[in-house]
Protein backbone atom coordinates (compact mmCIF):
# COMPACT_ATOMS: atom_id res chain seq x y z
CA UNK A 1 0.00 0.00 0.00
CA UNK A 2 3.05 2.43 0.99
CA UNK A 3 6.50 2.25 -0.71
CA UNK A 4 9.25 4.64 0.07
CA UNK A 5 12.20 4.18 -1.65
CA UNK A 6 15.49 5.64 -0.73
CA UNK A 7 13.40 8.96 -0.22
CA UNK A 8 15.67 11.66 0.72
CA UNK A 9 13.81 15.32 1.95
CA UNK A 10 16.30 18.44 2.05
CA UNK A 11 15.54 22.22 2.79
CA UNK A 12 18.61 23.69 1.81
CA UNK A 13 21.08 21.95 3.70
CA UNK A 14 19.42 20.88 5.84
CA UNK A 15 18.38 17.17 5.56
CA UNK A 16 14.53 16.19 7.10
CA UNK A 17 14.51 12.30 5.53
CA UNK A 18 17.47 10.62 5.01
CA UNK A 19 17.22 7.94 2.76
CA UNK A 20 14.46 6.64 3.98
CA UNK A 21 13.23 3.14 2.37
CA UNK A 22 9.80 0.93 3.85
CA UNK A 23 6.91 -0.83 2.98
CA UNK A 24 3.47 -0.83 4.40
CA UNK A 25 1.05 -3.74 3.52
CA UNK A 26 -2.88 -3.06 2.43
CA UNK A 27 -4.95 -3.48 5.96
CA UNK A 28 -1.34 -2.90 8.11
CA UNK A 29 -1.36 -0.83 10.63
CA UNK A 30 1.75 0.61 11.79
CA UNK A 31 3.34 3.59 14.52
CA UNK A 32 5.97 6.59 13.33
CA UNK A 33 7.46 7.30 16.15
CA UNK A 34 10.79 9.51 16.95
CA UNK A 35 11.74 12.72 18.71
CA UNK A 36 9.99 15.98 18.25
CA UNK A 37 12.21 17.21 14.72
CA UNK A 38 13.03 13.41 13.58
CA UNK A 39 10.91 14.14 10.27
CA UNK A 40 7.92 12.20 11.10
CA UNK A 41 5.83 15.15 10.06
CA UNK A 42 7.82 15.84 7.21
CA UNK A 43 7.15 11.55 5.88
CA UNK A 44 3.49 12.08 6.42
CA UNK A 45 3.40 15.33 4.16
CA UNK A 46 5.35 13.07 1.48
CA UNK A 47 1.96 10.70 1.86
CA UNK A 48 -0.54 13.75 0.73
CA UNK A 49 1.41 15.14 -1.63
CA UNK A 50 2.02 18.34 0.63
CA UNK A 51 5.97 17.74 -0.26
CA UNK A 52 8.15 16.01 -3.15
CA UNK A 53 11.07 14.16 -2.11
CA UNK A 54 14.16 15.48 -3.27
CA UNK A 55 14.82 11.95 -4.01
CA UNK A 56 13.69 8.67 -4.39
CA UNK A 57 10.27 7.57 -4.66
CA UNK A 58 7.35 6.98 -3.08
CA UNK A 59 3.95 4.68 -3.90
CA UNK A 60 0.99 4.49 -2.47
CA UNK A 61 -1.27 2.04 -4.06
CA UNK A 62 -0.23 2.27 -7.96
CA UNK A 63 0.10 6.09 -7.47
CA UNK A 64 3.54 7.50 -7.81
CA UNK A 65 3.20 10.66 -5.83
CA UNK A 66 5.86 11.91 -8.43
CA UNK A 67 3.85 11.49 -11.00
CA UNK A 68 1.07 13.19 -10.06
CA UNK A 69 -0.91 15.46 -12.44
CA UNK A 70 -2.81 18.61 -10.54
CA UNK A 71 -5.90 17.36 -11.73
CA UNK A 72 -4.82 13.39 -10.27
CA UNK A 73 -4.27 15.06 -6.44
CA UNK A 74 -7.73 15.40 -5.99
CA UNK A 75 -8.83 11.85 -6.56
CA UNK A 76 -5.77 10.45 -4.88
CA UNK A 77 -6.42 12.55 -1.54
CA UNK A 78 -9.84 11.42 -1.51
CA UNK A 79 -8.66 7.72 -1.21
CA UNK A 80 -6.49 9.33 2.01
CA UNK A 81 -7.66 10.22 5.50
CA UNK A 82 -5.83 12.52 8.02
CA UNK A 83 -6.23 12.88 11.51
CA UNK A 84 -4.44 15.78 13.03
CA UNK A 85 -3.13 16.36 16.38
CA UNK A 86 -5.76 19.18 16.82
CA UNK A 87 -8.97 18.24 14.79
CA UNK A 88 -8.38 21.49 12.92
CA UNK A 89 -12.48 21.80 12.88
CA UNK A 90 -14.34 24.37 11.43
CA UNK A 91 -16.16 26.39 14.55
CA UNK A 92 -19.19 28.06 12.76
CA UNK A 93 -19.84 24.67 11.44
CA UNK A 94 -22.06 21.78 13.09
CA UNK A 95 -20.46 18.62 13.66
CA UNK A 96 -22.78 17.28 11.11
CA UNK A 97 -21.26 19.80 8.64
CA UNK A 98 -17.58 19.16 9.60
CA UNK A 99 -18.49 15.65 9.14
CA UNK A 100 -20.19 15.94 5.75
CA UNK A 101 -17.09 18.48 4.57
CA UNK A 102 -14.73 15.71 2.52
CA UNK A 103 -18.00 14.12 0.94
CA UNK A 104 -19.13 17.87 -0.49
CA UNK A 105 -15.22 18.10 -1.21
CA UNK A 106 -15.14 15.14 -3.24
CA UNK A 107 -18.62 15.56 -5.07
CA UNK A 108 -20.46 12.49 -2.95
CA UNK A 109 -24.12 12.53 -4.11
CA UNK A 110 -26.16 14.71 -1.84
CA UNK A 111 -28.38 11.70 -0.79
CA UNK A 112 -25.91 9.58 0.16
CA UNK A 113 -23.95 11.82 2.66
CA UNK A 114 -26.11 11.82 5.14
CA UNK A 115 -26.34 7.96 5.51
CA UNK A 116 -22.81 8.36 5.59
CA UNK A 117 -21.73 11.01 7.83
CA UNK A 118 -24.54 9.42 10.59
CA UNK A 119 -22.85 6.04 10.18
CA UNK A 120 -19.12 8.04 11.19
CA UNK A 121 -20.72 9.85 13.85
CA UNK A 122 -21.85 6.13 14.93
CA UNK A 123 -18.31 4.75 14.83
CA UNK A 124 -16.82 7.01 17.04
CA UNK A 125 -20.15 7.43 19.21
CA UNK A 126 -21.10 11.01 18.47
CA UNK A 127 -24.35 10.42 17.16
CA UNK A 128 -25.96 12.50 19.97
CA UNK A 129 -23.66 15.71 19.06
CA UNK A 130 -24.75 16.36 15.35
CA UNK A 131 -25.97 19.59 15.69
CA UNK A 132 -23.01 20.80 17.79
CA UNK A 133 -20.50 23.28 16.83
CA UNK A 134 -17.18 21.97 18.24
CA UNK A 135 -17.04 25.12 20.96
CA UNK A 136 -19.75 22.55 22.83
CA UNK A 137 -17.71 19.80 22.43
CA UNK A 138 -14.74 18.79 25.06
CA UNK A 139 -11.49 17.76 23.57
CA UNK A 140 -11.80 14.23 23.16
CA UNK A 141 -15.35 14.57 21.77
CA UNK A 142 -13.24 16.78 19.13
CA UNK A 143 -11.04 14.65 18.43
CA UNK A 144 -13.39 12.38 17.85
CA UNK A 145 -15.22 14.36 15.00
CA UNK A 146 -11.92 14.80 13.16
CA UNK A 147 -11.29 10.77 13.67
CA UNK A 148 -15.36 10.74 11.73
CA UNK A 149 -14.19 13.46 9.48
CA UNK A 150 -11.14 11.61 8.28
CA UNK A 151 -12.78 8.17 7.40
CA UNK A 152 -16.20 9.48 6.39
CA UNK A 153 -15.08 8.96 2.68
CA UNK A 154 -14.04 5.48 3.75
CA UNK A 155 -10.38 5.68 2.47
CA UNK A 156 -8.06 3.14 2.22
CA UNK A 157 -5.40 5.19 3.95
CA UNK A 158 -5.47 6.94 7.38
CA UNK A 159 -2.80 8.89 8.72
CA UNK A 160 -2.38 10.20 12.38
CA UNK A 161 -0.18 13.00 13.13
CA UNK A 162 -0.37 13.00 17.12
CA UNK A 163 -3.70 12.07 17.49
CA UNK A 164 -3.55 11.71 20.74
CA UNK A 165 -1.25 14.57 22.34
CA UNK A 166 -3.79 16.41 23.55
CA UNK A 167 -5.89 13.52 25.21
CA UNK A 168 -5.43 11.55 28.76
CA UNK A 169 -4.54 8.45 28.60
CA UNK A 170 -8.06 7.14 29.29
CA UNK A 171 -8.94 8.96 26.22
CA UNK A 172 -5.96 8.07 24.09
CA UNK A 173 -6.67 4.65 24.65
CA UNK A 174 -10.17 4.86 23.39
CA UNK A 175 -8.59 6.72 20.21
CA UNK A 176 -6.29 4.03 19.36
CA UNK A 177 -9.31 1.53 19.74
CA UNK A 178 -10.80 3.48 16.95
CA UNK A 179 -7.90 3.05 14.37
CA UNK A 180 -7.75 -0.56 15.27
CA UNK A 181 -11.53 -1.16 14.28
CA UNK A 182 -10.41 0.70 11.28
CA UNK A 183 -7.47 -1.34 10.92
CA UNK A 184 -10.05 -4.59 10.77
CA UNK A 185 -11.74 -3.18 8.41
CA UNK A 186 -8.99 -3.47 6.09
CA UNK A 187 -7.66 0.46 5.82
CA UNK A 188 -3.60 1.15 6.54
CA UNK A 189 -3.38 2.79 9.43
CA UNK A 190 -0.12 4.94 9.97
CA UNK A 191 0.08 7.02 12.85
CA UNK A 192 2.85 9.38 13.98
CA UNK A 193 3.37 10.10 17.98
CA UNK A 194 6.28 10.67 20.60
CA UNK A 195 4.16 8.76 23.48
CA UNK A 196 6.26 5.21 23.77
CA UNK A 197 3.86 3.95 26.40
CA UNK A 198 1.09 4.12 24.21
CA UNK A 199 3.38 2.06 21.18
CA UNK A 200 4.27 -0.56 23.72
CA UNK A 201 0.88 -1.24 24.69
CA UNK A 202 -0.41 -2.33 21.18
CA UNK A 203 0.84 -5.12 18.94
CA UNK A 204 2.12 -2.89 15.79
CA UNK A 205 4.90 -2.69 13.71
CA UNK A 206 7.12 0.47 15.07
CA UNK A 207 9.05 2.57 12.53
CA UNK A 208 11.10 4.84 14.23
CA UNK A 209 12.59 7.83 12.91
CA UNK A 210 16.41 9.71 14.27
CA UNK A 211 17.31 13.01 12.48
CA UNK A 212 15.83 12.08 9.26
CA UNK A 213 17.08 8.69 9.29
CA UNK A 214 14.75 5.67 9.64
CA UNK A 215 16.53 3.24 12.03
CA UNK A 216 14.23 0.49 13.11
CA UNK A 217 11.40 -0.66 10.86
CA UNK A 218 10.61 -4.08 12.45
CA UNK B 1 -21.34 7.19 -5.22
CA UNK B 2 -19.12 10.10 -6.60
CA UNK B 3 -22.26 12.41 -7.99
CA UNK B 4 -21.79 15.43 -10.39
CA UNK B 5 -18.53 15.88 -10.56
CA UNK B 6 -18.96 19.32 -8.66
CA UNK B 7 -20.72 20.77 -11.85
CA UNK B 8 -24.07 19.70 -11.28
CA UNK B 9 -27.04 22.35 -10.46
CA UNK B 10 -27.09 21.44 -6.51
CA UNK B 11 -23.21 22.38 -6.21
CA UNK B 12 -23.78 25.75 -7.60
CA UNK B 13 -26.88 26.24 -5.21
CA UNK B 14 -24.77 25.21 -2.36
CA UNK B 15 -21.84 27.53 -3.89
CA UNK B 16 -24.36 29.78 -3.78
CA UNK B 17 -25.99 29.53 -0.27
CA UNK B 18 -22.01 29.47 1.09
CA UNK B 19 -21.36 32.78 -0.61
CA UNK B 20 -24.26 34.36 0.59
CA UNK B 21 -23.55 33.38 4.42
CA UNK B 22 -20.05 34.39 3.84
CA UNK B 23 -21.58 37.69 2.68
CA UNK B 24 -24.12 37.72 5.59
CA UNK B 25 -21.05 37.36 8.57
CA UNK B 26 -19.61 40.54 7.77
CA UNK B 27 -23.17 42.87 5.87
CA UNK B 28 -21.57 46.08 6.77
CA UNK B 29 -18.07 45.66 4.94
CA UNK B 30 -19.90 43.96 2.12
CA UNK B 31 -22.54 46.51 1.62
CA UNK B 32 -20.04 49.16 1.83
CA UNK B 33 -18.39 47.17 -1.08
CA UNK B 34 -21.14 47.38 -2.94
CA UNK B 35 -21.62 50.77 -2.50
CA UNK B 36 -18.48 51.68 -3.61
CA UNK B 37 -18.65 49.90 -6.56
CA UNK B 38 -22.01 50.98 -7.22
CA UNK B 39 -20.72 54.73 -7.53
CA UNK B 40 -17.96 53.78 -9.72
CA UNK B 41 -19.63 52.38 -11.99
CA UNK B 42 -22.70 55.40 -11.86
CA UNK B 43 -19.72 58.28 -12.47
CA UNK B 44 -19.27 57.38 -16.27
CA UNK B 45 -22.57 56.17 -17.00
CA UNK B 46 -24.34 59.49 -15.86
CA UNK B 47 -21.55 61.35 -17.64
CA UNK B 48 -21.84 59.87 -20.59
CA UNK B 49 -25.97 60.20 -20.81
CA UNK B 50 -25.39 63.97 -20.21
CA UNK B 51 -23.27 63.80 -23.24
CA UNK B 52 -25.45 62.65 -25.13
CA UNK B 53 -28.33 64.24 -24.50
CA UNK B 54 -26.31 67.01 -25.52
CA UNK B 55 -24.99 65.99 -28.45
CA UNK B 56 -28.51 64.65 -29.45
CA UNK B 57 -30.71 68.15 -28.30
CA UNK B 58 -27.79 70.24 -30.03
CA UNK B 59 -29.10 72.52 -32.90
CA UNK B 60 -27.67 70.70 -35.72
CA UNK B 61 -25.80 73.56 -37.26
CA UNK B 62 -23.75 73.80 -33.82
CA UNK B 63 -22.32 70.87 -34.49
CA UNK B 64 -22.72 70.73 -38.18
CA UNK B 65 -20.63 72.59 -40.71
CA UNK B 66 -21.85 74.55 -42.74
CA UNK B 67 -21.57 76.95 -46.01
CA UNK B 68 -23.47 80.51 -46.31
CA UNK B 69 -24.05 81.05 -49.94
CA UNK B 70 -24.66 85.22 -50.22
CA UNK B 71 -26.68 85.16 -53.60
CA UNK B 72 -26.30 88.71 -56.08
CA UNK B 73 -28.39 91.33 -55.23
CA UNK B 74 -29.59 91.22 -58.39
CA UNK B 75 -30.23 87.69 -58.73
CA UNK B 76 -33.82 86.43 -58.84
CA UNK B 77 -35.49 84.37 -56.76
CA UNK B 78 -35.85 81.62 -59.33
CA UNK B 79 -32.16 81.63 -59.71
CA UNK B 80 -32.25 81.30 -56.39
CA UNK B 81 -34.51 78.57 -55.84
CA UNK B 82 -32.75 77.11 -58.86
CA UNK B 83 -29.80 77.51 -56.59
CA UNK B 84 -30.63 76.00 -53.45
CA UNK B 85 -32.01 72.58 -55.49
CA UNK B 86 -28.48 72.30 -57.31
CA UNK B 87 -27.35 71.86 -54.02
CA UNK B 88 -30.11 69.78 -52.62
CA UNK B 89 -28.38 66.75 -55.47
CA UNK B 90 -25.02 67.13 -54.18
CA UNK B 91 -24.13 64.30 -52.21
CA UNK B 92 -21.88 66.08 -49.64
CA UNK B 93 -24.52 68.36 -48.70
CA UNK B 94 -27.55 67.14 -46.10
CA UNK B 95 -29.43 70.37 -46.03
CA UNK B 96 -30.21 73.30 -47.65
CA UNK B 97 -32.15 76.69 -46.37
CA UNK B 98 -33.00 79.27 -48.18
CA UNK B 99 -32.81 82.87 -46.00
CA UNK B 100 -34.29 85.27 -47.44
CA UNK B 101 -33.04 89.40 -47.02
CA UNK B 102 -36.14 90.30 -45.54
CA UNK B 103 -35.39 87.27 -43.36
CA UNK B 104 -31.76 88.20 -42.31
CA UNK B 105 -32.71 91.60 -41.74
CA UNK B 106 -35.65 90.41 -38.94
CA UNK B 107 -32.94 88.41 -37.46
CA UNK B 108 -30.59 90.69 -37.29
CA UNK B 109 -32.96 93.12 -35.44
CA UNK B 110 -33.85 90.99 -33.61
CA UNK B 111 -29.96 89.57 -32.68
CA UNK B 112 -29.38 93.38 -31.94
CA UNK B 113 -32.05 94.09 -30.30
CA UNK B 114 -33.32 96.85 -32.69
CA UNK B 115 -37.52 96.63 -33.11
CA UNK B 116 -37.32 99.20 -35.73
CA UNK B 117 -34.22 98.34 -37.82
CA UNK B 118 -36.45 97.31 -40.37
CA UNK B 119 -37.75 100.26 -40.81
CA UNK B 120 -34.93 102.40 -40.96
CA UNK B 121 -33.94 101.22 -44.78
CA UNK B 122 -35.63 102.21 -47.69
CA UNK B 123 -33.61 99.16 -49.40
CA UNK B 124 -32.97 95.97 -47.56
CA UNK B 125 -29.09 95.97 -48.03
CA UNK B 126 -28.99 92.17 -46.72
CA UNK B 127 -27.98 89.51 -49.63
CA UNK B 128 -30.41 86.87 -49.89
CA UNK B 129 -28.81 83.94 -48.56
CA UNK B 130 -28.56 80.17 -49.02
CA UNK B 131 -27.18 77.91 -46.35
CA UNK B 132 -25.85 74.53 -46.37
CA UNK B 133 -25.37 71.87 -44.05
CA UNK B 134 -22.36 70.05 -44.99
CA UNK B 135 -21.78 66.28 -44.02
CA UNK B 136 -17.75 66.44 -44.37
CA UNK B 137 -15.75 67.23 -41.05
CA UNK B 138 -14.74 71.01 -41.01
CA UNK B 139 -11.42 72.23 -42.42
CA UNK B 140 -11.45 69.07 -44.73
CA UNK B 141 -10.06 69.27 -48.16
CA UNK B 142 -14.43 68.85 -49.44
CA UNK B 143 -15.19 72.20 -47.70
CA UNK B 144 -12.63 73.60 -49.56
CA UNK B 145 -13.33 72.67 -52.70
CA UNK B 146 -16.71 73.25 -52.65
CA UNK B 147 -16.25 76.85 -51.52
CA UNK B 148 -13.96 77.40 -54.87
CA UNK B 149 -16.37 75.57 -57.04
CA UNK B 150 -19.46 78.15 -55.54
CA UNK B 151 -17.58 81.05 -55.64
CA UNK B 152 -16.98 80.93 -59.48
CA UNK B 153 -20.84 80.73 -59.81
CA UNK B 154 -22.00 84.03 -61.38
CA UNK B 155 -25.12 84.02 -58.85
CA UNK B 156 -22.68 83.95 -55.69
CA UNK B 157 -21.86 87.51 -54.28
CA UNK B 158 -18.81 85.03 -51.62
CA UNK B 159 -19.18 82.19 -49.96
CA UNK B 160 -18.34 81.79 -46.12
CA UNK B 161 -17.40 78.28 -44.24
CA UNK B 162 -18.93 78.84 -41.00
CA UNK B 163 -17.41 76.03 -38.85
CA UNK B 164 -16.06 77.94 -35.83
CA UNK B 165 -18.54 76.56 -33.56
CA UNK B 166 -19.18 73.70 -35.22
CA UNK B 167 -15.40 73.05 -34.84
CA UNK B 168 -15.52 73.81 -30.93
CA UNK B 169 -18.87 71.82 -30.25
CA UNK B 170 -17.97 68.60 -31.89
CA UNK B 171 -14.35 68.96 -30.43
CA UNK B 172 -15.74 69.67 -26.95
CA UNK B 173 -18.22 66.46 -27.40
CA UNK B 174 -15.29 64.18 -28.23
CA UNK B 175 -12.99 65.36 -25.67
CA UNK B 176 -15.70 64.65 -23.12
CA UNK B 177 -16.41 61.64 -24.48
CA UNK B 178 -13.04 60.55 -24.77
CA UNK B 179 -12.66 61.63 -21.07
CA UNK B 180 -15.52 59.75 -20.14
CA UNK B 181 -14.15 56.40 -21.89
CA UNK B 182 -10.97 56.94 -19.76
CA UNK B 183 -12.95 57.32 -16.52
CA UNK B 184 -14.78 53.97 -17.80
CA UNK B 185 -11.54 52.03 -18.11
CA UNK B 186 -10.08 53.00 -14.78
CA UNK B 187 -13.15 52.97 -13.10
CA UNK B 188 -13.40 48.91 -14.61
CA UNK B 189 -9.46 48.66 -13.72
CA UNK B 190 -10.17 50.10 -9.95
CA UNK B 191 -13.37 47.64 -9.32
CA UNK B 192 -11.68 44.69 -10.17
CA UNK B 193 -9.00 45.72 -7.83
CA UNK B 194 -11.80 46.56 -5.08
CA UNK B 195 -13.48 43.07 -5.77
CA UNK B 196 -10.11 41.30 -5.70
CA UNK B 197 -8.75 43.06 -2.81
CA UNK B 198 -12.44 42.24 -0.82
CA UNK B 199 -11.83 38.51 -1.79
CA UNK B 200 -8.48 38.30 -0.66
CA UNK B 201 -9.84 39.11 2.53
CA UNK B 202 -12.46 36.67 2.94
CA UNK B 203 -10.07 33.61 1.37
CA UNK B 204 -7.27 35.10 3.94
CA UNK B 205 -10.43 34.21 6.65
CA UNK B 206 -11.29 30.92 5.18
CA UNK B 207 -7.44 29.77 5.03
CA UNK B 208 -8.02 27.10 7.45
CA UNK B 209 -11.22 25.34 5.83
CA UNK B 210 -9.24 26.36 2.19
CA UNK B 211 -6.62 24.01 3.43
CA UNK B 212 -8.98 21.37 4.82
CA UNK B 213 -10.77 21.09 1.72
CA UNK B 214 -7.91 20.76 -0.42
CA UNK B 215 -6.35 17.76 2.10
CA UNK B 216 -9.77 15.71 1.30
CA UNK B 217 -9.41 15.85 -2.01
CA UNK B 218 -11.45 19.22 -2.87
CA UNK B 219 -10.84 20.55 -6.37
CA UNK B 220 -9.78 24.20 -6.51
CA UNK B 221 -12.71 24.78 -8.80
CA UNK B 222 -14.90 23.86 -5.69
CA UNK B 223 -12.57 26.06 -3.37
CA UNK B 224 -12.98 28.52 -5.27
CA UNK B 225 -16.83 28.45 -6.18
CA UNK B 226 -17.77 30.32 -3.06
CA UNK B 227 -15.87 32.99 -3.48
CA UNK B 228 -16.00 33.56 -6.98
CA UNK B 229 -20.24 34.21 -6.43
CA UNK B 230 -19.54 36.16 -3.42
CA UNK B 231 -17.78 38.42 -6.36
CA UNK B 232 -20.43 37.93 -8.85
CA UNK B 233 -23.30 39.02 -6.21
CA UNK B 234 -21.22 42.04 -4.76
CA UNK B 235 -21.00 43.15 -8.53
CA UNK B 236 -24.65 41.97 -9.79
CA UNK B 237 -25.56 44.33 -6.13
CA UNK B 238 -23.50 47.01 -7.36
CA UNK B 239 -24.54 47.38 -11.08
CA UNK B 240 -27.85 47.07 -10.05
CA UNK B 241 -27.35 49.67 -7.96
CA UNK B 242 -25.74 51.69 -10.49
CA UNK B 243 -27.79 51.16 -12.62
CA UNK B 244 -30.75 52.74 -10.22
CA UNK B 245 -27.98 55.89 -10.12
CA UNK B 246 -27.55 56.45 -13.52
CA UNK B 247 -30.84 56.90 -14.37
CA UNK B 248 -31.47 59.11 -11.61
CA UNK B 249 -28.43 61.31 -12.68
CA UNK B 250 -30.13 61.31 -16.09
CA UNK B 251 -33.04 62.94 -14.63
CA UNK B 252 -31.02 64.81 -12.38
CA UNK B 253 -28.78 66.21 -15.63
CA UNK B 254 -31.53 66.12 -18.45
CA UNK B 255 -33.88 68.61 -16.87
CA UNK B 256 -31.28 71.63 -16.18
CA UNK B 257 -29.90 70.77 -19.44
CA UNK B 258 -33.13 70.85 -21.40
CA UNK B 259 -33.96 74.08 -19.50
CA UNK B 260 -30.78 75.43 -20.75
CA UNK B 261 -31.12 74.42 -24.53
CA UNK B 262 -34.77 75.89 -24.53
CA UNK B 263 -33.59 79.57 -23.84
CA UNK B 264 -31.83 79.03 -27.10
CA UNK B 265 -34.84 78.56 -29.29
CA UNK B 266 -34.48 74.45 -29.07
CA UNK B 267 -37.51 72.50 -28.43
CA UNK B 268 -37.17 71.16 -24.51
CA UNK B 269 -37.39 67.46 -24.94
CA UNK B 270 -35.85 65.88 -22.18
CA UNK B 271 -33.40 62.98 -22.93
CA UNK B 272 -32.70 60.01 -20.16
CA UNK B 273 -31.15 56.70 -19.49
CA UNK B 274 -32.09 54.29 -22.09
CA UNK B 275 -32.41 50.62 -21.09
CA UNK B 276 -28.47 50.13 -22.41
CA UNK B 277 -27.59 52.47 -20.43
CA UNK B 278 -29.16 51.07 -17.08
CA UNK B 279 -27.92 47.09 -18.14
CA UNK B 280 -24.12 48.10 -18.96
CA UNK B 281 -23.57 48.76 -14.85
CA UNK B 282 -25.55 45.58 -14.06
CA UNK B 283 -23.57 43.60 -16.72
CA UNK B 284 -20.04 45.45 -16.01
CA UNK B 285 -20.46 45.28 -12.04
CA UNK B 286 -21.35 41.14 -12.54
CA UNK B 287 -18.42 40.10 -14.96
CA UNK B 288 -16.15 42.51 -13.24
CA UNK B 289 -16.91 41.53 -9.57
CA UNK B 290 -16.17 37.55 -10.79
CA UNK B 291 -13.54 38.24 -12.83
CA UNK B 292 -11.82 39.95 -9.14
CA UNK B 293 -12.70 37.31 -7.52
CA UNK B 294 -11.49 35.18 -9.35
CA UNK B 295 -8.48 36.46 -9.37
CA UNK B 296 -8.59 36.33 -5.62
CA UNK B 297 -9.62 33.34 -4.81
CA UNK B 298 -6.65 31.51 -5.53
CA UNK B 299 -6.15 28.55 -2.44
CA UNK B 300 -3.77 29.15 -0.06
CA UNK B 301 -0.87 26.80 0.55
CA UNK B 302 -1.63 24.32 3.26
CA UNK B 303 -0.24 24.11 6.84
CA UNK B 304 -0.14 20.92 8.29
CA UNK B 305 -0.24 21.58 11.79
Amino acid sequence: MISFENVTKRYGTRIALDEVSFALDAGEMAFLVGHSGAGKSTLLRHLVCLEAPSEGRVMVGNFDLRRLSASQLPMFRRKVGVVFQDPQLLPDRTVYENVALPLKAAGFDRKVIPGRVNAALEQVELSHVVDALPGELSSGQRQRVGIARAVVHKPALLLADEPTGNLDPELSKKIMKLFTQFRNHGVTVLIATHEQALVEAQPFRVLRLDQGRLVESG
Amino acid sequence: MLGSKHGGAIAHVEASREAVRRLANDPLRHTVGVLVMALMLALPGVAWVALRALDVMLPVEATTPGVSIFVGQDVSEEDISALADEMVDRSDVLAVEIVGRDQGLQALSQLAGLGDLVGAFETNPLPDVVRLAIDALPGSEQMQALSLSLESDPRVEFVRIDQGLSNEMRNALVLGQRLVLILGAMVLAAIVLVVTGATRIEVTRARAELALVDLVGGTQRYARRPFVYMGLVQGLAGGLLASAFVYGGAILVGQPLSRLLTLYGESAALVGATPIDMAVPVVCGTLLGGLGARIAARLPTVAWT
